[in-house]
């Protein structure tokens, strides 16, 4: 298990050390990159507001649960913006976008691997790393934090919402009570953890398609490891950074 | 010229080539005839540096393979241009994006002269004003399948090497594919893997049979009709000898 870890951590590795040589070596491919940059990005905008949306709604109504036993509904959008800013917002954002730029990505590489695409592509003089994979790695990576940071933004909305509807909160005292709690240190933990998360799905994604082999039960294996290699290692992520920047701000209060 | 020269592949313990020697005359239209699983495709990705021979070389022109060379490595892909099984258009890429895939440092309008001739030699020649809002998704396989020639005609290769060209086409389509491989062959070099003896008998100038991983027959078509080996026998059985009866008209008559 620990051996197929390591390498299968080493192959990631190997992966982008290759993705990055050909990406160094080779013209940009700039409409690849923004036909790519239309599908994933801005056709994932609706989904992504949409969990954004709710993902604060959902935060506000658990919030507004807890926070009335006490009297404290005033501080609900302070709250609220922090935990979603901090932890479950990035999360959950990066859950649906796995699922659903990571999957598309991952399975049309997979797809052209399996009908000869890249091979027919490298009989041509062209290097399939630099001229398909390396467009779709940065469209996703891009694409994958410029969603996440518009999710959270939109998080902040619906959470707005929710707690006008829920808890007869209105929007002024929400958004008034969020500078006392989402500091600059939160704002900036989920900012690093967008850019993370995104970077991670690429990869994943990319190395997923590259790698796969064995006709359309091969598709549909890597678009499945994908997902599971993409869940996890967003989770291994978050862990890991809340952890690094609570030691961070602990140090520098 | 193409010649293989004790060229051996295995993959595991399975044994694809022994020792196999044969030569490509420049202007030559050779088929490879053999079953399925035999080594024929291995054959081509060795041709083309895709994959590397266990033993034996390959040499095109002046250039030797294997090599480790890119530079040798390059100069042997732009001058044997490969035609896949599946048509392996890029989805994602418009009709003239595919097209003109392997045209390097060319202007745009010569790249469009180049794109526009090729896709008339294919009879795509309709499809060449909007090509660049067409994708492979809106077109039929066998017009797939004559975008992926198209685009290897683009590039102007010294050798064309087509592997099962008319595998899964109805009749009609397969037709068209051998009619255009036989007139792209009157100027250029070809090799065609195939399991089709009608077409090879019908288009070939000569045909080698392999099977074990070794070359069994080879001859002019006339001399294989003549041949005694058994497998090339097995292999004439059932082919009728003579004209296509199914009519083809219409813009696609290529």
């Amino acid at each position: 298990m620990f051996k197929r870890l390591l390498e299968l951590l080493g192959n990631h590795f190997y992966f982008l050390g290759d993705l990055l040589r050909a990406a160094r070596r080779y013209r940009f491919e700039w409409e690849e990159f923004l036909t790519q940059l239309s599908h994933v990005g801005v056709r994932s905008l609706p989904t992504t507001c949409t969990a954004g949306l709710f993902t604060g709604a959902i935060m506000a109504v658990q919030f507004h649960m807890q926070l009335k036993d006490f009297g404290a509904e005033a501080v609900l959008g302070g709250l609220n913006t922090s935990g979603t800013l901090r932890e479950v917002g990035p999360v959950l954002i990066a859950f649906m976008l796995a699922g659903k730029v990571g999957a598309y990505t991952s399975a049309e590489l997979g797809t052209m691997r399996v009908t000869d695409q890249f091979t027919a592509v490298e009989c041509l003089g062209i290097n399939p790393l630099s001229y398909l994979v390396f467009p779709r790695f940065l469209a996703v990576s891009i694409s994958s934090v410029v969603l996440l940071i518009f999710g959270l933004v939109i998080s902040i909305f619906g959470g707005m919402i929710a707690a006008a509807f829920v808890g007869g909160s209105n929007p002024q005292q929400f958004l008034s009570a969020i500078p006392r709690f989402a500091t600059l240190s939160g704002v900036l933990l989920a900012l690093t953890k967008s850019v993370i998360f995104g970077a991670l799905m690429a990869q994943i994604c990319c190395a997923n398609g590259w790698w796969t082999t064995g006709g359309s039960v091969g598709v549909g294996k890597a678009v499945r490891r994908t997902a599971t290699q993409s869940m996890v290692a967003i989770v291994i992520a978050d862990f890991s950074i809340s952890w690094i920047f609570n030691g961070l701000q602990r140090y520098f209060e | 010229m193409i010649s293989f020269d004790s060229v051996s592949k295995s993959f595991g313990d399975r044994k694809i080539l022994s020792n196999i020697s044969f030569e490509i005359k420049s202007g030559e239209k050779l088929f490879l005839l053999g079953r399925s699983g035999i080594g024929k495709s291995v054959t081509l990705k060795l041709l083309v540096g895709i994959l590397n021979p266990d033993a034996g070389k390959i040499q095109i022109d002046k250039n030797i393979l294997p090599t480790t060379d890119e530079g040798v490595l390059a100069q042997v892909r732009r001058n044997c241009s490969l035609v896949f099984q599946l048509p392996t258009l890029i989805d994602s890429r418009s009709l003239f994006d595919n097209a003109c895939l392997g045209i390097r440092g060319l202007s745009l309008k010569d790249r469009i002269q180049k794109v526009s001739a090729a896709l008339e030699e294919v009879g795509l020649g309709h499809l060449t004003e909007n090509s660049s809002n067409i994708f492979p998704p809106h077109l039929s396989y066998g017009e797939q399948k004559r975008v992926s020639l198209a685009r290897t005609l683009a590039v102007d290769p010294a050798y064309i090497l087509y592997d099962e060209p008319t595998t899964g086409m109805d009749p009609q389509t397969a037709r068209m594919i051998h009619k255009l491989i036989s007139k792209i062959g009157n100027r250029k070099t070809s090799l065609v893997v195939s399991h089709d003896m009608r077409n090879a008998l019908e288009t070939a100038d000569r045909i080698i049979l392999i099977d074990g991983g070794e070359i069994q027959d080879s001859g002019t078509p006339s001399e294989l009709l003549k041949s005694r080996h058994p497998l090339t026998r097995e292999f004439l059985k059932g082919v009728q000898i003579g004209p296509h009866h199914t009519p083809h008209k219409g813009p696609q008559d290529v």
